[in-house]
């Protein structure tokens, strides 16, 4: 029988015990639970999260543990809003507390939910980054993000022309 | 036995190496794909987004200024803004969401670009959505169209509930742009279903009602609702035949 906890290592050497519930809230861990069953129960290593991110992804599993699988959870909204845009409103009071954090962190834990692919929370961390860049200007981003401007006078003008406001709008 | 068990391990060493390996080589490739255009000492880590991350969480941003604000920030960004932008345009989802929030602007930037395809059937729920929440700029915009091809059959219900939710400006909006025939549509749709303030909305509308025609709709709205609800259409009706 399976034990009902699993040991994770992290990038920075830690082993963290975490329950087999959460750990398959990850499909990457849960792929790996299944290519190795009947194997001895070692730690799974994963060396692109560190142990201060996996516990919050950890805390986030803890909270939406109870939540259908995101499959489902597509279906039932199909029925209604099947030609909406994608909402990037955050409902839940717990997530927006959640994601209230340095954008550093932030970017780390969008990096670990991508690698381990637990999608709810990919899902809330992109909302949460796109939520940040609305009503920006090119140079606060840039500030925000750190990257540099590669762009030529020309790529630009030619971006505004293409997509930008035209004097008859309103 | 023992053989199984160490054929599993082997297989699922190895599985977990590859994913590592792969995901380590993508980190890489990513990391100095994006190095050269992050000030060393400013926070290059919140620079490493890859492609595809980038791409979902351009998904979410749906206001045509905020796509041009992203889009001039990188040559990466552009192409991944200018990506998502492009790969959604054929299921006009933009468009729904714009007419929903009554972004003109956008919505004209939407219905020039080539890649929206405006003959299609799909086209009467941006102007359905955009009746019902009353943005009438939006509706002439669309009715307006000379490539949007609608029948007022089409629409009816939509125009229907516009009326009866208030949004009266919209509903004017679309029977200024429709032709005549459309109009003249509308109206005996409007009576069939007993819309007598909506038909009479649509009989001060230039459209042809013939003497025949006339006279058979006062007849049947004298046997439809109470008078008081009939009453504004049937003078309507008598001071059009004069």
């Amino acid at each position: 029988m399976a034990s009902e906890s699993i040991s994770v290592t992290t990038s920075d050497d830690q082993t963290i015990q975490l329950s087999r519930k959460h750990a398959q809230m990850s499909q990457t861990i849960n792929s790996m639970l299944e290519d190795s069953v009947g194997a001895d129960q070692e730690a799974i290593p994963l060396p692109n999260v560190s142990s201060e991110v996996l516990k919050k992804v950890i805390d986030w599993c803890t909270h939406h543990e109870n939540d259908p699988a995101p499959v489902e959870k597509v279906k039932k909204l199909n029925k209604k809003r099947e030609y909406k845009a994608k909402n990037s409103t955050i409902s839940d009071e717990w997530d927006k507390n959640f994601v209230n954090a340095e954008l550093r962190v932030i970017v780390d834990i969008l990096l670990a939910a991508n690698y381990l692919d637990v999608k709810g929370l990919f899902e809330l961390m992109c909302k949460h980054i796109a939520n940040e860049l609305k009503g920006k200007t090119p140079d606060q981003i840039r500030e925000r993000f750190g990257i540099q401007d590669d762009l030529t006078e020309e790529d630009k003008a030619a971006m505004r022309k293409a997509w930008g406001a035209t004097k008859n709008d309103s | 036995m023992a053989m199984i068990i160490a054929g599993g391990m082997k297989r699922a060493t190895l599985s977990i190496f590859q994913r590592q390996q792969s995901t380590a080589m993508r980190s890489f490739f990513s990391y100095f794909s994006l190095s050269h255009k992050v000030h060393p000492m400013e926070v290059p880590h919140c620079a490493i987004l890859q492609d595809d991350i980038l791409f979902h969480i351009f998904g979410f941003i749906t206001e045509s200024s905020d796509w041009l604000q992203c889009m001039l920030v990188c040559q990466q960004w552009y192409h991944n803004m200018s990506w998502s932008v492009q790969s959604s345009l054929p299921s006009k989802n933009p468009l729904f969401h714009m007419a929903m929030k009554g972004n003109l602007k956008a919505t004209r930037r939407l219905l020039s670009l080539p890649r929206v395809d405006v003959n299609g059937q799909r086209m009467k729920v941006p102007l359905a959505i955009a009746l019902c929440q009353g943005h009438d700029g939006i509706v002439t915009e669309l009715v307006r169209h000379p490539h949007i091809r609608l029948e007022s059959d089409d629409i009816a219900v939509a125009v229907a509930s516009a009326w009866s939710l208030g949004k009266r400006k919209a509903v004017r909006a679309y029977f200024n742009g429709l032709p005549p025939r459309g109009r003249s549509n509308a109206f005996f749709w409007a009576v069939a279903v007993n819309q007598f303030e909506l038909a009479t909305e649509i009989l001060q509308q230039p459209f042809h009602l013939d003497e025949r025609e006339r006279q058979m709709v006062i007849e049947k709205v004298k046997f439809r609702g109470s008078r008081s609800k009939t009453s504004k259409l049937t003078k309507a009706l008598i001071n059009r035949g004069k």
